[in-house]
């Protein structure tokens, strides 16, 4: 690209949310983050809104309506016990977003502390990676599996069971991350200034290594997302009181041959959820990786 | 190389130890009384008792770990509380049926990722790439358990095609086999395939763009040579770490669709353990199926080790 | 022009990339020829599409490129080849190499395997024979003990010897042309001076032309024939290496010399020439340099002026090319 560097912030909007959008305009550009953040946004608004849209309660028995194929009176068909699927998908949604983003959150926490003290400290680093390499030696489901299946099915065991799972994950991309910050000038320069190793890792080495932390934390809220509904499917989640996507799937699988739809649809619901964050995270990916390709001229 | 080898087989100690740790550990993780959850709501005082006994959890802590290391080190695993049976033979028992759907899932993977991935590259930004990525990136977005109940609707019950479940073993008849484990090394293959496919073609994209790519055609050598032999020796390092990545998908995978198409193998095993609380058993075959990954990835290493010179050779610059 | 059959002649050539780059193409009627078995020195900044201009040669652009204008080759029309004849071209009668001997080589394969692969690509010869060949060129551009560089990888090797293997590659058949482009910069200073004495004697041996891409008049002044001075995508001058140093033709060309810095009169601040290239964006509307040339005139601003002939061997496309010339004279 030819030309000098433009600045396309307009005179009247220089100030905080000025800055904030024209921040935003790089994002913009990645189809795959404008598709990802339409179809996850579309996914959490329905969820926050859902329950004030539809007046139908999710375990609202109707032995009368039982099976009804999806149409106007209830979108999503109804299912053996004559429950409304839409609503059942709603809360469901709701489940399953809140326990994606508590593991995320956990992840964010812990993930990132863990990491940077890794990356930071080398002695650390050598005991915290065995233990994670010990970790991550478990398939990721199997181990989630086992840890619910010790404390007992609640929606609380999926989210520790998942953090422990993603959370050595997490802390390796934000260590190899550390590792490569660490090394560069201005760090140095810091350390030069006298600044303290706290301060060095929460003002200037952090922040560089945002971007790899992203990338990673929106695809830990897609295999929270799935794995959860694995989690349920099996009985070892959230309590059958409560519709989650992978107990109404679990339900729905008696009934295959005569109510398709009961197990279709949240299994859409789950794909749609984690496409939209799988995007975001290939969208982030693009957007924050700095080696960009350089076209031949 | 055998020293690399060495080596690593030496640096995975430690983390087998860990590992064992935690699969031991895990009967602490229990809020309650272990035995009864082990023993279910319908055991008897003398039931649990026998649980007790039989598991050591009446012995002080020490002694538990300590009879438990003696005890896998000497390869017992225990017994199983719901088979009645060795766990290890348990074990033996399972997973020549896992490893070949495993074999044949990852066949079906690599054939395809690769060829996707690759294809992709070569044609990036056109139609060819974007509908490849988009089938990756849905790959990796579905729900493995719920494909299989869809494939089995569709292949199954409406085509009538294919069985909805069960197993052949392929000793009794190939073509048997073939019918019963296609639907479930597919549903397998789609999550692996999808990573793979992601993996390949940005690798390859990268290689691509690469200055020695562009003296390979100085060359002269035609575009077969270029991508066939130049480009390909350097994307298939990248690629070979992911397929450990790939194998521990696998065997996760493995529990809930052996499950829902009535395999009997070490997935099914693992799961039925898990939801009747055979901790015995849970605990051998997370030892064991960490203990084979952990080995796999060595080999994995080994073979990167292998594949590329320069980590391989020391330079000197 | 001289009286031999020119290698490559190259004429009025246009490229330009379709995602455009500007209304400015990155080379613009751009004309120069090689002459058999001599050393031409194509001069100029980064952005004066000297790289763009040797791709092409090669036919090694990317498919964005545009290209018009004439390209003749030993008597072929460059700019009509179908692929297939374009891989019997490169590498058995124009070899090229390119400026980062780090990256240039591909790392998985022995620089043996990369030496026969391109010996056995062309020619039907055994793969003994062809070895043996391969140790003959490592010879012949001075690595030592060739026999057992065969079995080295590129990142055993450092980056003179890798650049001599690329050269050793480029020749293996003997081509009638060698684009070299900028192969010295990446390397130490006193590596390039042996580079380039490598590269002279080879042309001297096999009477190969070499088309030497620089943006380094030092290296032009130490093993130039011919030159062609390219600005901003056009040629601005070409000469004989002795018309270039004593009788400079173009503004920009006395720019470049000027600013060289010299050991011995360059004792004050460095010289440099004012201002930037022009914004491919917005160009000047008439001569590319008029905005930073001190002998402006408003004529120079009105058009793009012609390349004109001041003699046989001597092209300037600046206006005032006299007046340059004679204010020189001493």
């Amino acid at each position: 690209m030819a030309g000098g560097i433009h600045t396309d912030i307009p005179d009247d909007e220089t100030g905080r949310l000025g800055r904030f959008l024209a921040a935003l305009r790089p994002f913009t550009r990645s189809l795959s983050f404008v598709v990802g953040a339409v179809l996850f946004g579309f996914v959490v608004l329905v969820t926050l809104l859902g329950p004030f849209l539809t007046d139908v309660s999710p375990s609202a028995l109707s032995m009368r309506n039982r099976f009804q194929p999806p149409s106007w009176d209830h979108w999503l068909g109804t299912d053996n016990l004559g429950r409304d699927m839409l609503a059942r998908v709603i809360y469901g949604a709701q489940l399953s977003l809140m326990i994606g983003t508590s593991v995320v959150l956990l992840n964010a926490v812990f993930g990132v502390m863990l990491g940077a003290l890794a990356g930071f400290y080398s002695r650390l680093d050598n005991i915290l990676m065995r233990v994670a390499d010990a970790l991550m030696a478990f398939p990721a489901v199997l181990l989630a599996i086992g840890i619910a299946a010790a404390l007992g099915p609640s929606s609380m065991t999926a989210i520790i069971a998942l953090s422990v799972v993603y959370i050595p994950r997490t802390a390796r991309v934000v260590r190899s991350s550390v590792l490569v910050v660490k090394q560069l000038d201005f760090v140095l320069a810091a350390r030069a200034a006298g600044a303290t190793d706290l301060r060095i890792i929460l003002k200037h080495i952090l922040p560089n290594s945002m971007a790899p932390m992203l990338v990673q934390l929106s695809f830990v809220f897609a295999y929270s997302v799935l794995s959860e509904a694995v989690l349920s499917f099996l009985g070892l989640g959230a309590p059958p009181t409560v519709p989650s996507w992978g107990i109404l799937i679990s339900e729905g699988r008696a009934y295959m041959r005569e109510a398709a739809w009961l197990t279709v649809v949240p299994g859409v619901a789950i794909a749609v959820t984690a496409l939209g964050l799988n995007l975001l995270g290939d969208g982030l990916r693009d957007v924050l990786d700095p080696r960009m390709k350089v076209a031949e001229a | 190389m055998i020293a690399y080898a060495v080596s690593r087989l030496l640096q995975a100690i430690p983390i087998l130890f860990l590992v064992s740790l935690f699969a031991f550990g895990m009967i602490y993780l229990i809020p309650g009384d272990a035995a009864t959850v082990m023993g279910g709501p319908e055991a008897s005082a003398a039931d649990l008792e026998r649980i007790r006994e039989n598991m050591g959890l009446n012995e002080p802590f020490l002694q538990q770990i300590v009879s438990f290391y003696v005890n896998l080190l000497q390869g017992d695993l225990g017994q199983s509380l719901m088979l009645g049976t060795p766990v290890l033979d348990a074990i033996i028992d399972r997973t020549p049926i896992t490893l070949g759907i495993s074999l044949y899932s990852l066949a079906v993977t690599i054939v395809f990722g690769l060829l996707t991935g690759i294809v992709a590259a070569l044609n990036h930004n056109k139609l060819l790439d974007q509908a490849a990525t988009l089938f990756a990136l849905i790959g990796i977005s579905l729900p493995n358990f719920w494909l299989a109940l869809v494939m089995i609707v569709v292949f199954s019950v409406h085509l009538g095609w294919l069985p909805t479940g069960g197993y052949v073993p392929f000793s009794e008849s190939p073509m048997g086999w073939l019918r019963t484990t296609t639907m479930p090394a597919l549903a397998l293959a789609l999550l692996q395939a999808g990573l793979l496919t992601r993996i390949t073609r940005s690798t390859m994209l990268e290689v691509l763009s690469q200055d020695y790519i562009r003296t390979a055609r100085a060359k002269g050598l035609t575009e077969w040579q270029v991508i066939g032999q130049h480009a390909l020796a350097n994307v298939m390092m990248p690629v070979v770490t992911v397929l450990g990545l790939i194998l521990s998908v696998l065997l996760s995978g493995s529990i809930v669709i052996e499950a829902i198409f009535g395999i009997p193998g070490l997935g099914a095993l693992m799961g039925n353990a898990i939801l009747s609380r055979d901790f015995p058993l849970v605990q051998g075959g997370l030892i064991s199926i960490a203990c084979s990954l952990l080995l796999l990835n060595i080999v994995v290493d080994v073979l990167y080790f292998w594949l590329d010179p320069r980590v391989r050779i020391k330079g000197g610059d | 022009m001289n009286a031999a059959k020119p290698i490559l002649s190259v004429s009025d050539l246009t490229i330009d990339f379709s995602p455009g780059s500007g209304r400015l193409p990155a080379v613009s009627e751009v004309t120069f020829t090689v002459q058999p078995g001599e050393m031409m020195c194509i001069v100029g900044e980064s952005g004066s599409g000297k790289s763009v201009t040797a791709l092409a040669i090669m036919g090694l652009l990317p498919s964005t490129a545009r290209l018009t204008g004439g390209m003749d080759f030993d008597g072929r029309d460059l700019t009509r080849l179908s692929r297939r004849q374009w891989q019997n071209i490169r590498g058995r009668e124009i070899g090229m190499i390119f400026q980062e001997p780090m990256t240039s080589l591909n790392p998985v394969f022995t620089i043996g395997r990369q030496l026969v692969e391109s010996i056995r690509h062309h020619q039907r010869i055994s793969p003994r024979a062809a070895r043996a060949r391969a140790v003959e060129l490592l010879d012949k551009v001075g690595i030592p003990s060739p026999r057992y560089r065969l079995d080295d990888y590129p990142h055993q090797m450092s980056g003179g010897m890798r650049q001599r293997v690329m050269i050793a590659i480029a020749l293996t058949c003997s081509p009638k042309l060698l684009v070299a482009d900028e192969p010295t910069t990446a390397l130490d200073v006193t590596i390039q001076g042996q580079l380039l004495d490598l590269l002279n004697q080879l042309r001297e041996d096999t009477g190969t032309a070499i088309m030497l891409i620089t943006h380094n008049m030092g290296v032009v002044a130490e093993v130039a024939d011919r030159v062609t001075v390219m600005y901003s995508g056009q040629m601005a001058e070409q000469a004989d290496v002795m018309q270039i140093f004593d009788r400079p033709a173009h503004p920009y060309t006395r720019g470049l010399m000027i600013s060289t810095p010299n050991l011995i009169t360059t004792l004050h601040r460095l010289t440099t020439i004012p201002g930037t290239m022009p914004n491919p964006a917005d160009p000047p509307p008439g001569c590319l340099f008029a905005p930073r040339c001190d002998m402006a005139t408003p004529a120079c601003d009105a058009g793009r002026p012609a390349n004109r002939a001041l003699s046989d061997t001597h092209l300037s496309a600046c206006l005032r090319a006299e007046d340059l010339q004679g204010a020189l004279t001493r």
